[in-house]
C-alpha cells in the first residue's frame, strides 16, 4: 500500500506545481520582480511615466545617499527610537506575562490579555493619533495630569529632545500586548516539573526565575526581540502621521526618508538605492537571529 | 453564544455568521459601486483643489458647474474634489502622469506645473484677453509661466501676509490698537508687552504666533515677509547663485531676529497650538496671515476682536511682500479630454459678478480691478491694510521658477533648524547657502 | 494552580496587572470620551474629563457623512473610506485565503522537483521590507493606469506568505489516508482540495483570516501613495488627512480614529483565542 501510495504522489507530483502555481506567479510578478527592479532602479536613471530605465547612474545614487547627512540623521533617530522603545516594550511584556501567568481565573486572565493587545485593533495611523492627542502641550491630557501633580508640563512630539521617547511610547504602547501574549505562551509551555524540582532543591523565586525560567524562554526573547526590532527600523506610519519627522528632521526616520525621496521629490533612484539598503539592514537582523536561535535552541 | 456547550456548534456558528457578514457586504459594496459608476456615467468635469479651508469658495463652484451644466447638456456639472495639502505634490503628480484618473481643472502652482513639468495648458487666446484685461494688475504674475506665457487664473486678490492683531489684548496691554506698529523693533517690543507666561515661565499667550511646524515649504513662506521686510531676498534675481543673498547680512540679520522672537525673547511659543489655531482661540496676541484669514474667524472665532494692518518693514525694505510666494491659481489639465469645456466653465463665470461673489462667500477679494473698489471690499478689515501695502512701495520680489518649491525647502529646513536650537543662525545660514547652491546647479 | 493562598505578592501581582490594563486601555477610552465632545469642550482650558452630553454623536454624523447640510472645514468622506477599507480587506483576505490554501495543499501533499526550493523562497519574502519594493511597485501600477483605482490599492494583497506557510503546516496534519481513499474513489484533486483539505484546516483559515483582515484594514503606507482621490481612499489614509497645515479638528479626529477601530476591536474582542493563537504563530514564523 505505501509504495503504491508513493508511486502516485510522484507521478502526479505536477499537480502538486499547479496547486502552488498561482501564489508562485503572484509572489514573483508583485514581489521577486519588483525586488529586482529596486535593485536595478538604485542603478539606473528612471522614467517616471513608463517606469524604463535610461541612463546608467553606477553608484552615484549610492554616493548621494550616503553623502547626505539627513540620511544619516534618519539612522541615527531610529537607533535612538529602537533603543528607547524595544528594551522597555519586551521587557513590559515580559512582566505582563509573568503577572498574568499567576492568574489562576482563566476567565479574567483572557480579559485582561484581551485588554493588553486590544492597542494591536488601532491602526499605527489611529495610535499617532490617539497620542498626538494625549501628549498635546496644550490640551492633552497627560499634560494636565502633570499639572495636578506640580509637574510642569512638557513639549513631547513638538521638542526637538522629546519626540524620540514620545514617539516610542507610542510603539511600547501598540505592542506590550503582543509580546505579552508570546511570553505568557511559552510560559505556560513550561513543564511544571522543572519548577518543582527547583521548588524542592530549595532554590529561591529569583532563582527559579533566572536560572530555569528565563533560560527556557530564551526562544521567545530572541524572537521577539527580532520581530521588534524589525518593526522598529521600518517604523513609518505613526511618525508620518505625528511628526512628519520634525521637528527640524529630528524623527526622521529612513523609511520616511525613502518616501520623500520617491514621492515628494520623484527620485526615484536614491530612493531605490535606501530600499536597498533596507533590505540589507532586516536581512542581517534575520541572519543573526537564526544564528542566535540555534545556540539557544543547543542549550 | 457562550451558552453552547460544543465548542464546534459555536465555531461553525459563528463562521456562518461572519461569512454571511462578508458576503453581504461584499456584494453589497459590488453593486453600490456598480451603481455609483453608472451614475457617474453623464460624467462631471473635475476640479482638484488642497484648500480644505474654502468649503464656500468650492461651494459656488459647483453651483457655477450646474448652470454651466444647463448649457452643456453632456456634463452634469463640476465637482470640486479637496486633496489634503499634505503631500499633494505627489498626488497631483501620479494623476497627471497617469492620465486615466487626472482631474480636469486643478488650483495649484503655475511655476510647478508649467515650469518643473508640463501639465498645465496655456490659456486659450480669446479667453486670454479677457483676463488681461480685467485682472488688477498686483495679481497679473500670478499665473504666468517663466515662458510669459499665462497658464491659470489667480484666485484670491488678497493673499499677502498683513498683520491681525487682538485688540482687547492690545488695550489690556497698554496699548493703543488704532496705531498700527511700523518696523520690527515696533513690532519685538509690542510682543514682549503682549506675551503671558505662567509661574514656571511657560508661555500662555505669545506675542506673536509665527508658523514653526509643518512643511519647510510653508515655513519659508510665512518667513520671506520677515526677510522681504529687513532687506533681504531668498536668493539671486537670475536664480544664478545663493552667494550674496542666502548670507547676506540682512538674511543673518533676519533668522536671528526670528530665531530669538522664540529663544531670547520668548515672545513667540512652538507650544500653545498652530497659529492659526492658537490666535483663533486667544492664546496669541499677533499673527502675519492673508486675507482669508478673516472669513476663518469669522466662522471660528467670532468673538475674538481684530484689527488688520500691513506688516511692518524696516527702512531698507524691499517692500511689502506683494507676491505671495507661492500663489493659487486656476488651471486646466493639459491632456484633459475635456479641456476645451474646461476652459468654457472657467470663461463662464469669468464676470465681475461672479468674481465678486465666489469670494464674498468665501470672504477674499477677488480678482477683478473693478471689485477691488466695491463698497463690500471696502468693508473687509483688511482693505485698508492691503490699499497701505499696494500704494506703499514697489512690491518684494517674487520667486516663480521651476526649482521654486525645492528652494523653499532647502531654506525652511534652515530656519526650522534655527527656531528649534539645532544650530545657531550663522550655522543654519551657512547651510541653507551650500544647499540652494546645490540645487541651482 | 498555584497554592501559595493570597499572599501579599499575589494581591501585589493582581493589582499591578489589572491597573497595566487599565493604563494600556485607557488611551483608547479618551479617544472615545473626545469623540463625544464639542469642539468648544475641546478648547477650554483647563480640561474636562467627561463629555457634557454623553449622548453627543455629532462628531459621528459630520465624520460618517450623515450630516452633509453643514460644509465643514474636515471634508473627509470617512464612511466611503470605511466602505472602502472593508472592501479591500474582505478581497484581500478571502484571496489569500484561498490562494495559500491551494498553495499549502501543494507544498503539503505533494512532491514535485525543486518543491523546498520555491517554499523557501516564498517565506524569504517575509524578510524583504515591504518599502523597498514601493518604488518600482508604484511606477508599474501607474504605467498599468491603476493608480487611484481599487485594484491598485489592494494588489500588493491579495496572498500571504504567512498564510502559506501557516497553510502547509496545517495541511500537512491531515492524514495522507483521508486523501489516498478519496482518490481511489475516483475523486478529482479539486474536490479533495474542497471537501477534505478546505474543512478540515479551518482553525487555521481562521486564524490567518483574522490576522490577514486586521493587517490590511491598518495598512497605510501603500494606500498613501496609490490613492490619490476620495474614491479609493481607505480609512487610514482619510484619518491622516485630518492634520492639516493649519488646524486639526480634534473632535472630528477622534470621532474617525475611533470609527476605524471599532470593528477591528469587534473582531478581537469576538474571536479573542484565535487572534492569541495568530500572534503566537506570528512570533514562530519571525
Amino acid at each position: 500500500m505505501n509504495d503504491i501510495r508513493k508511486h502516485k504522489l510522484k507521478r502526479e507530483g505536477y499537480i502538486g506545481f499547479l496547486f502552488i502555481l498561482p501564489a508562485l506567479i503572484y509572489f514573483t510578478i508583485l514581489y521577486f520582480y519588483p525586488a529586482f527592479r529596486t535593485f536595478l532602479i538604485s542603478f539606473y536613471k528612471v522614467d517616471p511615466m513608463s517606469g524604463a530605465l535610461s541612463k546608467y547612474e553606477g553608484l552615484n545614487f549610492y554616493k548621494t545617499v550616503f553623502n547626505d547627512l539627513l540620511f544619516w540623521r534618519s539612522i541615527k533617530n531610529v537607533s535612538l527610537l529602537i533603543a528607547f522603545s524595544v528594551p522597555i516594550t519586551i521587557g513590559l511584556g515580559l512582566f505582563v506575562a509573568l503577572l498574568l501567568d499567576r492568574i489562576p481565573n482563566l476567565k479574567l486572565r483572557n480579559t485582561l490579555s484581551l485588554l493588553y493587545f486590544l492597542p494591536l485593533a488601532a491602526s499605527l495611523v489611529a495610535a499617532a493619533l490617539i497620542w498626538d492627542w494625549l501628549l498635546n502641550p496644550v490640551y492633552g491630557l497627560v499634560n494636565s495630569v502633570l499639572a495636578i501633580l506640580r509637574i510642569p508640563g512638557q513639549k513631547w512630539l513638538t521638542d526637538p529632545s522629546q519626540v524620540i521617547p514620545s514617539l516610542a511610547i507610542i510603539s511600547i504602547w501598540q505592542r506590550i500586548g503582543f509580546d505579552a501574549v508570546i511570553f505568557l505562551a511559552g510560559l505556560q509551555a513550561i513543564p511544571h516539573e522543572y519548577l518543582e524540582a527547583a521548588k524542592i532543591d530549595g532554590a529561591s523565586s529569583r532563582s527559579i526565575f533566572l536560572h530555569v525560567t528565563l533560560p527556557l524562554l530564551n526562544p521567545q526573547i530572541v524572537m521577539v526581540s527580532v520581530l521588534e526590532l524589525i518593526f522598529g527600523f521600518k517604523i513609518f506610519d505613526q511618525v508620518f502621521v505625528a511628526t512628519r519627522g520634525g521637528p527640524a528632521n529630528t524623527s526622521l526616520v529612513p523609511v520616511l526618508y525613502l518616501y520623500d525621496k520617491a514621492f515628494t521629490w520623484f527620485n526615484f533612484g536614491e530612493a531605490s538605492a535606501v530600499g536597498v539598503f533596507l533590505f540589507i539592514v532586516v536581512l542581517g537582523i534575520s541572519i543573526v537571529q537564526r544564528k542566535f536561535l540555534r545556540r539557544t535552541i543547543e542549550y | 453564544m457562550k451558552k453552547l456547550q460544543n465548542f464546534e456548534e459555536s465555531f461553525k456558528l459563528v463562521k456562518k455568521w461572519r461569512i454571511l457578514t462578508v458576503g453581504v457586504f461584499l456584494i453589497g459594496t459590488f453593486l453600490l459601486s456598480v451603481g455609483m459608476a453608472n451614475t457617474a456615467a453623464r460624467k462631471e468635469l473635475i476640479f482638484w483643489t488642497t484648500h480644505v479651508q474654502f468649503p464656500h469658495y468650492s461651494g459656488y463652484i459647483e453651483m457655477k458647474g450646474k448652470e454651466f451644466a444647463r448649457l452643456h447638456p453632456e456634463i452634469s456639472g463640476v465637482k470640486v474634489v479637496v486633496v489634503p495639502y499634505e503631500g499633494y505634490l505627489s498626488k497631483f503628480l501620479t494623476a497627471f502622469m497617469g492620465r486615466k484618473n487626472a482631474p480636469d481643472m486643478f488650483e495649484a502652482m503655475t511655476h510647478q506645473w508649467a515650469g518643473l513639468f508640463d501639465f498645465a495648458d496655456p490659456v486659450p487666446e480669446d479667453f486670454l484677453k479677457k483676463v488681461e484685461e480685467k485682472i488688477v494688475p498686483y495679481v497679473r504674475e500670478q499665473g504666468m509661466g517663466v515662458d510669459g506665457i499665462r497658464y491659470g487664473i489667480p484666485t484670491e486678490g488678497d493673499n499677502f501676509i498683513m498683520l491681525y492683531i487682538n485688540t482687547d489684548m492690545f488695550t489690556e496691554s497698554g496699548l493703543d490698537p488704532d496705531k498700527p506698529l511700523t518696523n520690527f523693533s515696533e513690532l519685538l517690543n509690542y510682543a514682549r508687552k503682549l506675551t503671558k507666561y505662567d509661574k514656571s515661565g511657560k508661555i500662555t499667550r505669545e506675542g506673536i504666533a509665527i508658523r514653526y511646524s509643518g512643511h519647510p515649504i510653508g515655513i519659508t513662506d510665512k518667513y520671506t515677509p520677515f526677510l522681504h521686510g529687513m532687506g533681504g531676498r531668498l536668493v539671486a534675481p537670475d536664480w544664478s547663485t545663493a552667494d550674496g543673498y542666502v548670507d547676506s547680512p540682512e538674511s543673518l540679520k533676519t533668522l536671528t531676529y526670528y530665531t530669538d522672537l522664540v529663544r531670547k525673547w520668548k515672545v513667540a511659543s512652538l507650544e500653545v497650538g498652530t497659529p492659526a489655531t492658537a490666535f483663533a482661540q486667544g492664546l496669541a496676541a499677533m499673527i502675519p496671515r492673508e486675507g482669508w484669514y478673516a472669513g476663518y474667524l469669522r466662522d471660528n472665532a467670532p468673538d475674538i476682536h481684530y484689527k488688520v494692518y500691513p506688516f511692518p518693514l524696516d527702512e531698507n525694505a524691499l517692500g511689502p511682500t506683494v507676491y505671495p510666494m507661492f500663489p493659487w491659481v486656476n488651471m486646466v489639465y493639459k491632456y484633459s479630454p475635456n479641456k476645451d469645456l474646461a476652459w468654457k466653465f472657467f470663461e463662464y463665470w469669468w464676470t465681475v459678478e461672479d468674481d465678486l461673489e465666489a469670494h464674498r462667500v468665501q470672504d477674499m477679494l477677488g480678482v477683478w480691478k473693478e471689485n477691488l473698489n466695491t463698497e463690500w471690499a471696502k468693508t473687509r478689515p483688511f482693505y485698508k491694510a492691503l490699499m497701505t501695502m499696494l500704494e506703499n512701495q514697489p512690491y518684494a520680489p517674487a520667486y516663480y521658477h521651476p526649482k521654486a518649491n525645492k528652494l523653499a525647502f532647502e531654506y525652511g529646513a534652515s530656519v526650522l533648524n534655527a527656531l528649534f536650537g539645532q544650530m545657531p543662525p550663522e550655522a543654519a545660514i551657512e547651510e541653507a547657502r551650500v544647499n540652494v547652491n546645490a540645487l541651482l546647479k | 494552580m498555584r497554592k501559595d493562598g493570597f499572599s501579599g505578592i499575589a494581591w501585589l501581582s493582581y493589582f499591578l496587572c489589572i491597573s497595566g490594563a487599565v493604563i494600556v486601555s485607557f488611551p483608547l477610552i479618551w479617544m472615545a470620551l473626545t469623540s463625544l465632545k464639542t469642539k468648544v469642550e475641546l478648547t477650554h482650558l483647563p480640561i474636562t474629563f467627561f463629555p457634557k452630553n454623553f449622548l453627543n454623536f455629532d462628531n459621528y454624523k459630520i465624520v460618517l457623512n450623515f450630516d452633509i447640510s453643514e460644509i465643514t472645514f474636515a471634508r473627509q468622506p470617512m464612511g466611503r473610506a470605511l466602505l472602502n477599507s472593508f472592501l479591500i480587506s474582505s478581497i484581500a483576505v478571502i484571496s489569500s485565503a484561498f490562494l495559500a490554501s491551494l498553495a499549502g495543499f501543494g507544498f503539503a501533499k505533494f512532491n514535485f522537483f525543486g518543491k523546498e526550493f520555491f517554499f523557501v523562497a516564498i517565506i524569504s519574502l517575509l524578510i524583504i521590507p515591504f518599502h523597498a519594493l514601493a518604488v518600482p511597485l508604484y511606477l508599474w501600477v501607474n504605467k498599468f493606469g491603476l493608480i487611484d483605482t481599487y485594484p491598485g490599492v489592494v494588489l500588493p494583497f491579495l496572498v500571504s506568505a504567512f498564510g502559506v506557510y501557516l497553510a502547509r503546516e496545517a495541511i500537512a496534519q491531515i492524514p495522507n489516508d483521508y486523501i489516498d481513499a478519496a482518490r481511489i474513489d475516483g475523486c478529482s484533486y479539486i474536490r479533495i482540495f474542497l471537501q477534505i483539505i478546505l474543512p478540515n484546516i479551518k482553525p487555521t483559515l481562521i486564524v490567518l483570516i483574522i490576522i490577514k483582515f486586521t493587517w490590511t484594514w491598518n495598512e497605510f503606507f501603500w494606500p498613501l501613495i496609490v490613492s490619490s482621490s476620495d474614491r479609493t481612499k481607505v480609512i487610514t489614509v482619510a484619518l491622516s488627512s485630518f492634520k492639516s497645515q493649519h488646524f486639526t479638528a480634534w473632535e472630528l479626529m477622534s470621532a474617525g480614529a475611533v470609527a476605524s477601530i471599532v470593528p477591528v476591536a469587534l473582531l478581537f474582542i469576538l474571536f479573542q483565542k484565535w487572534v492569541t493563537k495568530g500572534i503566537i504563530m506570528s512570533g514562530i514564523k519571525g
